[in-house]
């Protein structure tokens, strides 16, 4: 008795596939021909936000750091807070890449390999911000665990130390298990090419021949990085949040900051994965392997982590409350306070984090394009706010009042901003136009094999 | 019956006429009630602390089962909301569990009208020492505690909000049932228990109810995931953490309540495992089912070693006083650091251990065991928060205490194996018309290829 059909028109597992292998190949290799216009209009323009910020890196370089808003005791700025914003936007791949491969998810397919290349790129350029935020940017090499000529080692107690460690892992493990998921798709990309090209594809390859042996050795270690790299996901931004709440900072020391700050990265990342593949999906005509399908689930992970982070800014308000300590009631109460300094940081942080993305629930707007795109936006506008509101407010309202100030960035910290959002934007189109930036091995997997008889 | 499922669910159905929870089982757990009682009155009238300690126990056993009997409505609105295959062959029996909640709202009546004289804060309390002052230390800050922690509106609340929560869990519950019940009605005929009717109020329309049913229960699911963070964190922050007036963490009403559904996930391994034959269900419960609960419960073990790491770390490494009285007392002092030591064994090293096997999240019984060892350690965590802030002696050496406790607790779960088991004996033990009971079509198509290949 069929009480109702298990795979119906509007069932979200419903699958959205190609109809050959060789359809598959031919349409994402298709991005390899000649540049469309819109995608040379894109680097351009990343080219020259990236070089803007440079020249603005270089102005800093010449003229110390002086040319930021930074004064004390508000040493902390636009560079920690966008430190923070772009790891938190290197989350979102490797949750999709590996966390969803392991509950086998089936919508993760199509967005996967270009949200593995875009926690890549992000955290490629959140590295460049402790680098700026030295000032003395020739002196980063202290970073690394090396003795001076004294033999002294940097604070291995120091939860800065631990960022350093848990950001390279990351970095590693997700550059690693980027490249071993693209193996198989470099070889269709260099079957289906000549000369030089093929000779980058073939040693990029690594030999592939698509042998049993082959794909039973990428299977196992495909599995064993994703259940590596899943941790990580955890750990990395757990790590960064503790560069505030080992600190007795008031507004900054919050047992929940972890699992707060994870679900930040998380929401961030996925609002930003919609933001960059939309346009993508458009621009080399996609639709039939990124599609509403995938930017709905995208919107429901944004609801789930919304959720959580409201849940996370209630427990810090109510918790602050319950407290009776003076110092932690007043931050807050401070933070709150329309008139206050950063009251606009705060009330523009919870309408972009907490409000606008309920218009999600709406099954309408979660599966309409342009309500998409908007609300992406404005996520991953409030994400940045989030760190500006914490860092920044924290710092200008701490334990003595004779130290309260405010910090306003300069348009040479602003220069950077755009200029990092240029170098990130230009890595990803780069490596969209020269690499399957949707999986061609996992696509096929969706395909009807060519069984004879059939 | 069904040509879509892959198995046929009518020895399932006939099952049910005439099920009662097997004997052996009943003797356990009323034998349970029997111990609980004896140890509850125990530490009433033998601890010489006015009842401290045992109505300590009491709050143990009444979170403990909430927590399980909450987290199977959980399990279920986890794959509603999902819209996950893998689990729904266990959805019956978690959401069975729910059965218990009227019973666990009426122990907390029983204990907010007789046990809150174990919070320091209440002017009446039995605690050593009498109440303490909730008045802020600071004449800059602002009044709170005496506000929010008052005996009325303490009680007031948690009635308010449990209920609440109870009541959105049976909406969702009773949409998933009837269309189930109905179908199974018109199989057993006069042999279908006779409350069924209360709800499926005599309909025989198994697609109409079923239709509805769906859409009622994927309706419900923000409305009680929300709802669950919120109360749970409430329960956590009222009844344990106000246990130490002037000790706070945000973070302990997520901790809470991720370890609550924890808890309640292994209580979903051990019955299915347990119940298996009695339930009939054995031809659905497959192996990879078996495998991905224990998968759930690895990911359980490291999600809630890493939410009390991140939770106690900042707490340890700031040491700020008002903040590290709590840990010292239980992680330094020689008269709980065992009992810590054990938590953290039971909760994280052997289930994480012993899980990241792939064999034994395949073998009924050594599973169960796993299953039942986290569900001994959750008692064990809830006890190590509650005990040390009303219990000032050394427990190592207190056999009262330990009878008292575990006794309890005992009592607890006998009580919630009779309501929850007598349930379970007269429910379809499967989501029986649920479309998603079904293989997906592109795991029979992966299926295929392989056998192809």
């Amino acid at each position: 008795m069929a009480l109702v059909d298990p795979i119906d028109a509007n069932d979200p597992g419903r699958p959205n596939r190609p109809a050959t292998y060789g359809e598959t190949n031919r349409d994402i290799i298709r991005v390899l021909l000649k540049p469309t216009v819109g995608w040379a209009v894109a680097v351009v323009l990343a080219a020259i936000a990236m070089v803007y910020g440079g020249w603005c890196w270089y102005q800093q370089f010449t003229w110390g750091m002086g040319v930021s808003g930074y004064h004390p005791p508000i040493q902390w700025g636009v560079y920690i807070v966008t430190f923070v914003f772009w790891i938190g936007i290197g989350h979102a791949g490797t949750l999709i890449s590996a966390i969803l491969f392991l509950v086998r998810s089936r919508w993760r397919t199509g967005v996967y390999r270009a949200s593995e290349a875009m926690t890549v790129f992000a955290v490629m350029t959140a590295l460049l911000f402790p680098v700026l935020h030295l000032g003395r940017c020739w002196q980063a090499y202290w970073f690394f665990p090396y003795p001076n000529q004294r033999q002294l080692w940097m604070n291995f107690k120091s939860p800065l130390m631990w960022d350093v460690f848990a950001i390279s892992t990351y970095f590693t493990v997700s550059a690693v298990f980027f490249y071993v998921g693209l193996i198989p798709d470099i070889a269709v990309f260099r079957d289906h090419s000549r000369g030089l090209v093929r000779r980058v594809y073939g040693v990029l390859s690594v030999g592939w021949r698509g042998t049993h042996v082959q794909w039973h050795s990428y299977m196992g270690s495909y599995g064993f990085f994703a259940a590596f790299a899943a941790p990580l996901v955890l750990s990395v931004h757990s790590v960064v949040s503790w560069d505030f709440a080992m600190a007795p900072t008031p507004g900054w020391h919050s047992t929940i900051f972890p699992p707060y700050f994870v679900a930040g990265a998380i929401f961030s990342g996925c609002a930003m994965v919609i933001s960059l593949l939309m346009p993508m999906a458009y621009l080399f005509d996609w639709h039939k392997y990124v599609n509403t399908w995938h930017y709905e689930n995208l919107a429901k992970m944004c609801l789930l982590t919304s959720g959580i982070l409201t849940y996370a800014y209630g427990m810090e308000y109510f918790v602050g409350w319950y407290s009776q300590n003076p110092f932690e009631q007043s931050i807050f109460f401070w933070r709150a306070t329309p008139t206050a300094d950063y009251g606009w940081a705060f009330y523009l942080m919870v309408f972009c984090n907490c409000i606008a993305p309920i218009a999600w629930y709406s099954k309408k707007l979660r599966t309409n394009h342009v309500s998409l795109f908007i609300v992406a936006a404005i996520i991953n506008v409030g994400m940045w706010m989030e760190r500006f509101n914490i860092i920044v407010s924290s710092l200008a309202h701490n334990f003595d009042p004779a130290t309260w100030t405010t910090y306003a960035p300069t348009w040479i910290e602003w220069g950077v901003l755009i200029g990092s959002a240029g170098w990130f934007s230009f890595w990803f189109l780069l490596f969209s136009k020269t690499f399957p930036a949707i999986a061609i091995t996992e696509i096929k997997e969706m395909v009807a094999p060519p069984v004879r008889g059939h | 019956m069904s040509s879509h499922h892959d198995t046929d669910v009518n020895p399932v159905i006939d099952a049910i006429a005439g099920r009662s929870l097997p004997g052996s089982a009943n003797v356990a757990s009323l034998a349970m009630i029997g111990i609980g009682v004896a140890a509850f009155a125990t530490g009433l009238f033998a601890m010489g602390d006015h009842g401290a300690v045992a109505w300590g126990a009491f709050l143990v056993g009444l979170l403990w089962t909430l927590a399980v009997s909450q987290g199977g409505i959980l399990f279920a609105i986890i794959q509603t909301g999902t819209w996950g295959r893998w689990g729904r062959p266990v959805k019956r029996i978690a959401e069975s569990f729910a059965f218990f909640l009227p019973v666990a709202w009426v122990l907390l009546l029983v204990f907010l009208v007789l046990g809150l004289k174990i919070y320091a804060w209440n002017p009446s309390t039995i605690i050593e020492g009498g109440a303490v002052s909730l008045e802020p230390h600071s004449a800059e800050a602002i009044r709170s505690k005496p506000i929010w922690l008052t005996p009325m509106f303490f009680m007031g609340r948690q009635l308010l909000g449990v209920g609440l929560l109870i009541a959105l869990d049976f909406v969702y519950l009773r949409a998933s049932l009837k269309p189930d019940l109905i179908l199974a009605a018109q199989r057993l005929g006069d042999k279908a228990p006779g409350w069924w009717k209360s709800i499926t109020g005599g309909s025989t329309d198994v697609t109409g109810a079923l239709k509805s049913g769906l859409a009622t229960q994927a309706r419900m699911v923000p409305f009680i995931a929300i709802a669950y963070a919120l109360i749970f964190s409430l329960v956590a922050f009222d009844l344990m953490m106000s246990l130490s007036p002037w000790w706070y963490s945000n973070m302990f009403g997520a901790w809470t309540f991720v370890s609550s559904f924890w808890l309640s996930l292994a209580t979903l391994g051990f019955v299915a495992m347990v119940g298996r034959d009695w339930l009939k269900i054995g031809p659905f419960l497959k192996t990879n089912v078996t495998h991905d609960i224990g998968k759930l419960m690895l990911a359980g073990s490291m999600f809630w070693a890493y939410t009390a790491f991140a939770q106690l770390l900042p707490i340890w490494y700031t040491d700020m006083p008002e903040e590290t009285d709590f840990l010292l007392v239980r992680a330094y002092l020689p008269e709980w650091a065992w009992l810590t030591q054990s938590v953290a064994i039971l909760c994280f090293l052997a289930p994480f251990t012993i899980l990241l096997s792939r064999g034994i999240k395949k073998m009924r019984w050594p599973f169960a065991g796993i299953c039942a060892l986290v569900m001994f350690g959750m008692f064990a965590e809830r006890t190590l928060i509650v005990q040390p802030s009303i219990f000032f002696g050394d427990p190592r050496t207190n056999f009262v205490w330990l009878f008292t406790t575990t006794g309890t607790w005992l009592g607890f779960v006998g009580l919630w194996i009779q309501v929850v088991g007598r349930a379970l004996a007269q429910l379809p033990p499967l989501v029986l018309t649920d479309p998603y009971l079904e293989t997906h079509p592109w795991d029979v198509h992966v299926h295929s290829a392989d056998a192809a290949h």
